[in-house]
């Protein structure tokens, strides 16, 4: 995986411990179809753990478009001035 | 169904997957195992299309409707997960902010609209709320309260229509005219014989007059759920029924009044006077009831009521 690709180990620990898989494997490109378990039910809860280790709050319009991993990524880096 | 209602079911889907991956999995998952819900999205797709054209709007503008009110809903529930409170206030608060806004209200009623196929609790509130429709005769008046895209005024007209009158009543202009411009395309003989006024529920009094109301969506809106309900059986005729839709721990930018289950709700309804004759519990998410009660998720109550004394 080149370091375009990687998520930060931050948001990979986030979606690890909230859909309790361990070993789970992410990159920019890993849509909701890619990951048992990633619904929009847990979905809300990945995105409260993000908001409280990031210091952020998502808006409607963050939530509403969300193509791949790698646009909440990229969500996370603006609102944050953080590499996520 | 007409290949062109199929290719702009179809456009409209991949629309909404292109930009949500979450609402693809869930949506594609609805509809494989509920086909009627796809079928539905179909004759839903084909009814509706004269009227996008004849409001200048395209399935594109659908679709973005849809997804904005799906992160409406997503932020309001994130509001919930970290204060217990709906982001609104009340209901004042809720009207000045939506209702009195139709840049907002408009995207927000056509994405409640195509939610009805796409969500499974609201694909079975409207088939609870079409089983209820068909089965009520002899009509005299009926009363839409909170008509929002105006989709079931439209059901109605041809499930169960009143053989007197038709009142709407919405304290949304934007509401008032949705449903008017939708009847207007779909059934423009229908349309003048409506009594349509924008009106605060509680300033409208008709004692014993109404057979049927409908109450879908609005009870969550109102910051006296108790009032409204005795409100409306002051205004039943003895033996008339009142469909009610409402929900509990449904976190949305313009709900006001948080029911904490939909028990407490079913409790409110025999307070206020009603008879159940038939209410279900229609849950957002397949998980069993103690489980949504204890994450508090989005439950719906729908219900069919009755006023006693006919």
């Amino acid at each position: 995986m080149s370091d375009a690709d990687s998520i930060p180990p931050t948001v990979l620990a986030t979606f690890r411990a909230v859909l309790d898989q361990p070993d789970l494997e992410l990159t920019r490109a890993t849509t909701a179809n890619d990951v048992e378990g990633w619904d929009s039910l847990s979905h809300i809860q990945i995105l409260v753990a993000l908001e409280r280790e990031f210091g952020v709050r998502f808006t409607a319009a963050e939530i509403a478009d969300l193509k791949d991993l790698g646009s909440l990524c990229d969500v996370l880096a603006a609102k944050s001035g953080k590499s996520a | 169904m007409n290949s062109s209602a199929k290719d702009q079911t179809e456009a409209l889907l991949a629309h909404i997957f292109s930009r949500n991956s979450l609402q693809r999995k869930r949506i594609e998952h609805f509809h494989a195992t509920t086909p009627a819900a796809r079928e539905g999205l179909e004759q839903f797709v084909s009814l509706y299309a004269p009227y996008l054209a004849t409001a200048g709007l395209s399935w594109e503008t659908v679709g973005d409707a849809y997804l904005t009110m799906v992160g409406q809903v997503g932020e309001a529930r994130l509001h919930f997960m970290r204060t217990g409170n709906y982001p609104a206030r009340d209901q004042t608060e809720a009207r000045e902010q939506v209702y009195d806004r139709p840049e907002v209200m408009r995207p927000y009623m056509l994405g409640l609209a195509v939610s009805q196929f796409l969500w499974s609790h609201h694909f079975a509130c409207k088939n609870f709320f079409e089983r209820q429709a068909e089965a009520l005769s002899s009509l005299r008046r009926i009363l839409e309260v909170g008509s929002g895209h105006g989709w079931f005024t439209f059901r109605m007209l041809d499930l169960c229509p009143p053989t007197e009158r038709l009142t709407v009543l919405d304290i949304s202009p934007t509401s008032l005219e949705l449903t008017k411009g939708l009847l207007r395309t779909l059934r423009p003989a229908a349309v003048d014989e409506i009594e349509f006024i924008e009106a605060d529920l509680m300033t409208h009094e008709r004692p014993e007059h109404y057979d049927f109301v409908v109450l879908s969506e609005v009870l969550e809106h109102v910051d006296d759920p108790a009032g409204t309900l005795t409100h409306l059986h002051a205004q039943l005729a003895p033996g008339g029924f009142l469909y009610l839709n409402t929900c509990a721990n449904c976190p949305a930018i313009d709900h006001a009044y948080h029911f904490r289950s939909c028990r407490e709700i079913s409790s409110l309804v025999r307070e206020c006077g009603y008879e159940v004759v038939e209410e279900a519990y229609l849950p957002s998410e397949n998980l069993p009831p103690e489980e949504l009660e204890r994450r508090q998720l989005d439950v719906s109550y729908v219900a069919i009521l009755r006023k006693g004394g006919r």
